[in-house]
Formats: C-alpha cells, sequence, structure tokens
C-alpha cells in the first residue's frame, strides 16, 4: 500500500503522465486514441504507459475481438490512496481557515464593542 | 489532480480579509499541530508583505528569523496570494504551491486554499509511510481498549 503511494507520486511527477491519467480518467483507451491526443510520438507514449503500469496507476487488457489491441484504464487503489493523504493537507488547511474566520469574528466583534 | 481544497466565509470585505489573513497569521494561525516543523522552538508565522517576501516559522522573537517555509509568489491584496510551501525535512529543491484566493460571497468573503504540486515531492519525505502507520497505530490502539472493556 504505502510502496504504491510512492509509485503514484513519481509516476504523476511528469505532464504527459498526468495528462495521459486525465484522459484515462474521462473513459478507458486504447494506446492508439492515446497517442493522437499528445504530439509525441508513439513510442514516447508507450514508455510513459509502461511506468503508468508499473506504478500500478494503470491496467491494460485485450480486446475480445483482436487480441493484439490492447484497452488501458485506471485504477482505483492507488488514487485512493493519494486521496488519504491529500485529505491529511486538507484537514490541516480547514483547521488553519477556521482559526482565521474566529480570529476575524473576535477582530469584528472588537470593532463593535468600541463603539 | 493532486491538490488540496479548503474554503471559509469570513464576515468582513475581501480587502479586510486579505490585509488580516497576511498580516494576522502569527496570531490566528493554529498552534500545537504536528504541521509546525518544529513546535518546540516555534513563536509565531510571519510573513513579508510583497512578492518575493518571505513566510517564516519564526524561532527567535527578537530578530524575527526562523525557518523559510516558502516565498511570495503573488501578492495581491483583495483577491488572491500565492507562496512556496517546504518543509524542512525536504530537499530544498523540492516545494509545494499554496494559493489564497478572496472571492466577495453575499454580505462577507469566501477565502479559498488550494495546495498542490504534491507530485513534485517524493513520498518518503512526505512522511506518508509514517502517517499510515501511525494511523494503524492509533486504530489498533482504539480497537484494542474496545476489546477489553468489550
Amino acid at each position: 500500500m504505502v510502496k504504491d503511494i510512492d509509485a503514484t507520486l513519481s509516476a504523476l511527477a511528469d505532464p504527459t503522465r498526468r495528462r495521459i491519467v486525465e484522459l484515462l480518467h474521462v473513459r478507458p483507451q486504447r494506446a492508439g486514441e492515446l497517442v493522437a491526443a499528445f504530439d509525441v510520438s508513439a513510442p514516447a507514449v508507450s514508455r510513459h504507459l509502461k511506468v503508468l503500469r508499473r506504478s500500478g496507476l494503470v491496467t491494460d487488457h485485450g480486446v475480445d475481438d483482436d487480441a493484439r489491441l490492447r484497452v488501458y484504464e485506471l485504477r482505483q487503489e492507488p488514487f485512493t490512496a493519494l486521496q488519504a493523504w491529500l485529505d491529511q493537507v486538507q484537514a490541516f488547511w480547514t483547521g488553519q481557515l477556521g482559526a482565521f474566520r474566529e480570529h476575524v469574528e473576535n477582530i469584528s466583534k472588537g470593532t463593535t464593542d468600541q463603539r | 489532480m493532486s491538490t488540496a481544497t479548503a474554503a471559509v466565509d469570513v464576515p468582513c470585505d475581501p480587502g479586510t480579509a486579505f490585509d488580516i489573513f497576511t498580516g494576522d497569521i502569527g496570531t490566528w494561525w493554529k498552534r500545537g499541530t504536528r504541521y509546525w516543523n518544529d513546535s518546540a522552538r516555534a513563536v509565531e508565522l510571519r510573513l513579508e508583505p510583497h512578492v518575493g517576501g518571505r513566510l517564516l516559522e519564526v524561532y527567535d522573537a527578537g530578530t524575527g528569523e526562523g525557518f523559510e517555509i516558502g516565498r511570495v509568489l503573488a501578492w495581491e491584496p483583495g483577491k488572491r496570494l500565492v507562496f512556496t510551501w517546504r518543509q524542512d525535512d525536504w530537499a530544498a529543491s523540492e516545494f509545494t504551491e499554496v494559493e489564497v484566493r478572496f472571492e466577495a460571497a453575499g454580505n462577507g468573503t469566501r477565502v479559498t486554499v488550494e495546495h498542490g504540486g504534491w507530485d513534485r515531492v517524493p513520498a518518503a519525505d512526505l512522511g506518508v509511510t509514517d502517517g499510515y502507520s501511525h494511523g494503524w497505530q492509533e486504530l489498533l490502539g482504539l480497537y484494542a481498549q474496545a476489546a477489553e472493556e468489550g
């Protein structure tokens, strides 16, 4: 599980791979469709897909009527783990903003009292 | 994608909200959380009010110096504040980004924080490993307690 998070973050540390993940988030796609969406070469996209597959972010499977075609799709688990981390960051800022609001409210009250 | 978002509504106009957020950060910033780099030495947070200004976790109240959490990238009073954010155990080249937006909402202001760029920092440095094992330890402790009481 923890190993997955490591792999998730390093796999996402590349703009092309982040874009691939976004495209696969819309729907599972064939490698050819993904290549068509980029300016980079097919081998380059293929290399990125390999990284994504190794890190467990995507999985690929054959299509029933054509074994040569591979369809790529996202795996849920690594994103759930990443979300758990982001939730911690979010809880931190929610706490800080709560403290900020309290402070603003105290100031407004103070101003009212002085009047 | 890897962005954490939080928001709050405050009862004042965006300009005032911005001024209090930045000018009073040493007062309202929550104490004693594990997000202080060094909670034993930290006196307050200090933000230098201009682009390129430092966000500091102050250790020396006299000089106002301490650990540099980040630098201001955008300073737009009443609208928007962007600063970089790093922890003291990250490599110097590793940082994330915090954007704070101030938008009029009803009679007050909605303050939104977006903290992103986590994919630039290796997970090992984020303490994700520790966080998880700690979380599990806590859960297992609660479980053990419940089991004992049961």
